[in-house]
């Protein structure tokens, strides 16, 4: 099981650099063809990343959401399936190149930190890592399209294409909007369990204060936004920081400011 | 339309500008407070930062950064700026009384939201001065004491018990325990991680939990009876001190160093240093039944039983939390199904 398990992981992440390489061709040469391929190749990849997941969860007897392995995969999956979600419905296959990037990179880092899947230490036996780990998935999968949104943005800059810039803007602001909601049931899921396993709702945890910062900043651009008129350049920049923040809360925090969430 | 108040004027508490910056602030604040180590003494940071910025981060407070005044009032800040806000919208509210369901709703949502922020927020405040929390380590077949902590009841556990996977890895940790009052046995209730005991206003959770290793130690004729938790010192006459660490199923990991292979008493010993003047004098192992020689003397260790380290707590703003939870989760519900219901109703319409 383990290894029909690591042979459609690693199939996925095949098909994810396929993708990927399809998408920079796309970006040379604009046509039809590899832009579909793009989108293809990044539906494979998820396939097959569920199905390693699902295998995974045979094995391990339990949902796939207990270390960080576990929860790269997941983001890779989030972020693959927002990439297929904004190229498609939203038609901006430019994004592709930005998301696919990110999706190869978690993928990669996670198959050097793979290992089987474990028995769950007494604190991670709760309903609640289930809706903990799940609104994370979703918020930043979320911010990952959005960025990548953002990443469209700042390449087109102003130019011929001035007419798709709002579009970008709103269609950016949406996502952020979405993630926001989800981000913030992260903190509070979290908040809930963690008073339930270690009698502290809040204790300045390196990996719960670097979630609220990412709230904040979120919170910031979504005020800035609507009530101070943000848009274009300055708020696709703090779009990106933002991801960056995020990025840094899940794997910076992780290697740098262990604490109670290391598993 | 959905969005935030327009901006007053007269109203500091209402500025978008100057919330936006003190979110801004906090932000930055929390950066900084992640990447220095907290609650250090001083010494710490004028090793670790040498004397100039050492001395200038225990002075800015950046070394208890998160109840250092200006944090504490930038939070405050937020409670009041968004208690306005939420007074605001709920005025709006009202005065929409003749405008479409949904514009109104959209309004009470975000109210809503606003609100459960505020309320997590002021009890985070709120809360060092509020809650309570006692640590307890008790064997089985002891008293918890808590009585003498001025709780209404006590605890007697009957039973510890450490379950294990198959590897060896630490299943989950259980307590067995009767909540007693006045003497008497009120209930029987099980603790273990992710299950705390609840009574009269108090949670217990399982915290910790640990050995106690029992036995003698000999020197200059003198025999002296120890009952200590693994990883403390026996404190010895003549500037001299035993410390002691209790390995369950002992064996030598790759390095070479002491450990245990499980949580489990299958192969249990007692590693042991003397120290003299704070430098180690001799060291070594030994099992249960043991003894082991000293410099002046001997070391028996006579046996060893596991104990349950408990946190007692007690926490009255805590309903008023789960309240914020409740209200901006129900909140953002509420608003984000609104705006898809209206994404729908434009796609069809």
């Amino acid at each position: 099981m383990y290894t029909l398990e690591q042979n459609f992981l690693a199939l996925a992440l095949w098909a994810y650099t396929a993708a990927l390489a399809a998408a920079l061709v796309f970006l040379w040469t604009r046509g039809p063809f590899s832009s579909r391929a793009t989108l293809v190749l990044c539906g494979l990849g998820a396939g097959l990343q569920v199905a390693g997941l699902v295998m995974r969860s045979i094995a391990g007897g339990r949902w796939p959401f207990a270390s960080l392995f576990e929860f790269l995969l997941l983001f890779a999956l989030g972020t693959a399936v927002s990439t297929l979600v904004v190229a498609a419905r939203y038609r901006l296959p430019e994004v592709t190149p930005f998301l696919l990037l990110v999706v190869v990179g978690l993928m990669a880092y996670a198959s050097v930190i793979a290992r089987p899947a474990e028995p769950l230490v007494p604190a991670l036996q709760s309903y609640w890592l289930q809706f903990h780990v799940a609104t994370a998935i979703l918020a930043y999968g979320a911010f990952a399209a959005a960025c990548g949104v953002a990443a469209v943005r700042l390449a087109r800059g102003r130019g011929a294409n001035e007419k798709s810039l709002p579009g970008l803007d709103r269609l950016a602001h949406r996502l952020i909007a979405f993630g926001f909601a989800f981000l913030t049931l992260v903190i509070i899921t979290g908040a809930v369990w963690a008073e339930e396993a270690w009698g502290a709702w809040w204790s300045w945890d390196p990996k719960e204060t670097w979630a609220l910062i990412t709230w904040l900043v979120y919170a910031f651009y979504l005020h800035a936004y609507t009530a101070r008129g943000w848009r274009g350049r300055r708020a696709a920049w703090l779009i990106v920081g933002g991801f960056a923040v995020v990025l840094f809360t899940l794997l910076g925090v992780t290697l740098l400011l262990p604490g109670m969430h290391s598993y | 339309m959905f969005g935030i108040a327009p901006r007053a004027r007269e109203n500091p508490l209402l500025s978008v500008r100057i919330f936006l910056g003190v979110i801004a602030f906090l932000a930055a604040a929390c950066t900084l407070a992640s990447l220095i180590p907290q609650r250090e003494i001083s010494a710490f940071y004028l090793h670790h930062y040498g004397p100039i910025l050492g001395r200038l981060i225990v002075f800015a407070g950046l070394d208890r950064a998160y109840q250092a005044w200006w944090f504490v009032a930038a939070e405050a800040w937020l409670v009041l700026s968004m208690g306005a806000c939420t007074w605001r919208r709920a005025m709006m509210w009202r005065r929409l009384g003749g405008a479409p369901a949904r514009h109104r709703i959209a309004q009470l949502s975000l109210a809503l939201a606003h609100l459960g922020v505020l309320l997590i927020l002021a009890t985070l405040i709120l809360r060092p001065y509020t809650h309570r929390a006692d640590y307890v380590n008790v064997a089985e077949g002891g008293i918890a004491g808590l009585a003498r902590h001025a709780y209404p009841f006590d605890l007697y556990v009957r039973r510890f018990t450490v379950d294990v996977y198959p590897d060896g890895t630490p299943k989950q940790y259980t307590t067995l325990v009767e909540v007693r009052e006045s003497g008497k046995i009120k209930r029987v209730a099980r603790i273990a991680v992710n299950h705390p005991l609840r009574h009269r206003g108090t949670t217990v959770y399982q915290y910790n939990w640990g050995w106690l290793v029992r036995g003698t130690v000999t020197r200059a004729g003198a025999t002296r009876l120890f009952e200590i938790p693994s990883g403390t010192a026996v404190d010895l006459a003549g500037g001299c001190s035993l410390h002691l660490h209790f390995y369950p199923d002992f064996a030598l990991d790759a390095a070479g160093a002491p450990s245990s292979r499980s949580p489990l008493p299958r192969r249990p010993r007692v590693f042991y240093v003397l120290y003299r003047d704070g430098r180690p004098e001799t060291f070594g192992l030994a099992a249960p039944g043991e003894t082991a020689s000293l410099p002046d003397g001997n070391l028996v260790v006579q046996g060893y039983k596991p104990y349950t380290g408990l946190q007692v707590k007690r926490e009255p703003t805590l309903p008023l939390t789960f309240l914020g939870f409740g209200l901006t989760a129900a909140g953002l519900a509420l608003y984000y199904t609104l705006r898809l219901t209206r994404a729908q109703n434009s796609t069809e319409g």
